[in-house]
């Protein structure tokens, strides 16, 4: 065999070498990426992992509409964290007032932070209930809107759109609430608020039904809403 | 000849193993419907923006520095999830999914129009967003 045969032989057995090691490497890679698209993560991750923010909205109305949402909160925190526009302010909420009716949450959260478990404030209306408690570290909000259900039936029923009895139950943790309220008297600190809640690895933070809708709201370690 | 082809597979296996494949698949639904469905090497988004006039890029991102260090910091975050359903709408009328598969931002619209599914490699992604940072002369993240 000529030395020019036998170099090109070699050259030739040598790219195939390279290619087969290639096309080995892209199996490979290929072989987890194929299992990890049959079954995306959906089991729980060990504690200290991700946290994930998810939204659930169900709607039994005529628009029969169903809305899920699943956000890593790092990459809540991240981009909340980076962005400087209008009012938001690396993570900070810029508001011109916090007193809500001459109501200082900022005072009540400091106050309930020390405070014994227990119900602490209630409101009763005749269209609406709010019962304020603090329980095991949590401040538990909880709002029942009667709505039509205790108005004037009359108008309600002449009313195109009577209004609908509604639940709303709002859970954050108190340590929570009192970052978010850490800052000035004037903003929000939501950043700080997000860093806290990344400490807890399952919360329910708010569900919100009525006769068409549910919302519900609550972080875990799931990638998933299973 | 098949050490050119062997050599040529390699290439082409190097250039898609970079920074994946872009996939647009939009299928009109009336009877007449277009049907478009390409794949790209994610590396060809990359070199569109060395193809384009920077001083052009330059003067369209005046003052969106920021809007692309978001965009990036968005985007690394993204890159560490294996797998994921972000965002899922379902109505009798349309379906909308945006997913994370491995790697890819995965984006499916099904309504009574059209059926439309996008592939992006977000390392791809990110890529791109990189060297619009660097041609629109803001810092990189």
């Amino acid at each position: 065999m000529p030395a020019s045969q036998t170099r090109r032989t070699i050259l030739l057995a040598a790219l195939a070498l390279v290619a087969s090691a290639l096309l080995l490497v892209v199996l490979l890679r290929a072989a987890p990426a194929a299992q990890a698209a049959q079954a995306p993560a959906a089991a729980a991750a060990p504690s200290g992992a991700e946290r994930w923010l998810h939204v659930k909205v169900d709607s039994t109305d005529d628009r029969d509409e169903r809305v899920r949402v699943n956000v890593p909160l790092s990459l809540a925190r991240t981009v909340l964290n980076s962005v400087q526009h209008g009012k938001l302010d690396h993570g900070v909420v810029h508001i011109d007032h916090i007193h809500m009716d001459d109501v200082d949450v900022r005072g009540i959260v400091k106050a309930l932070k020390s405070a014994q478990d227990g119900e602490y404030v209630t409101v009763e209306k005749h269209d609406c209930t709010v019962h304020v408690s603090k329980q095991s570290g949590m401040l538990l909000i909880h709002v029942t809107d009667h709505g039509a259900a205790k108005h004037d039936r009359a108008d309600a029923d002449q009313s195109e759109h009577p209004r609908r009895h509604q639940n709303v139950d709002v859970r954050v943790p108190l340590e929570v609430a009192d970052a978010l309220f850490s800052g000035s008297s004037d903003e929000l600190n939501v950043g700080a608020a997000l860093d806290l809640l990344a400490r807890h690895e399952k919360i329910e933070l708010v569900s919100v039904k009525d006769g068409e809708q549910t919302v519900h709201i609550w972080m875990d370690t799931k990638t998933t809403q299973d | 000849m098949i050490g050119k082809i062997l050599l040529g597979a390699t290439m082409a296996t190097a250039v898609v193993m970079k920074d994946g494949v872009i996939e647009v698949n939009v299928q009109e639904k009336r009877p007449d419907g277009s049907h478009v469905h390409l794949y790209l090497p994610g590396t060809v988004a990359t070199w569109g923006v060395h193809l384009a006039p920077e001083r052009r890029i330059a003067e369209h991102l005046r003052g969106k520095q920021q809007d692309l260090a978001i965009a990036h910091l968005a985007l690394r975050e993204l890159e560490k999830i294996p797998g994921a359903d972000l965002v899922q709408v379902d109505s009798p009328r349309e379906h909308v999914n945006v997913a994370i598969r491995n790697g890819s931002l995965v984006v499916d619209v099904d309504d009574p129009g059209e059926t439309v599914h996008v592939r992006m490699p977000i390392r791809a992604a990110r890529k791109v967003i990189e060297d619009l940072q660097a041609d629109a002369g803001g810092p990189s993240t």
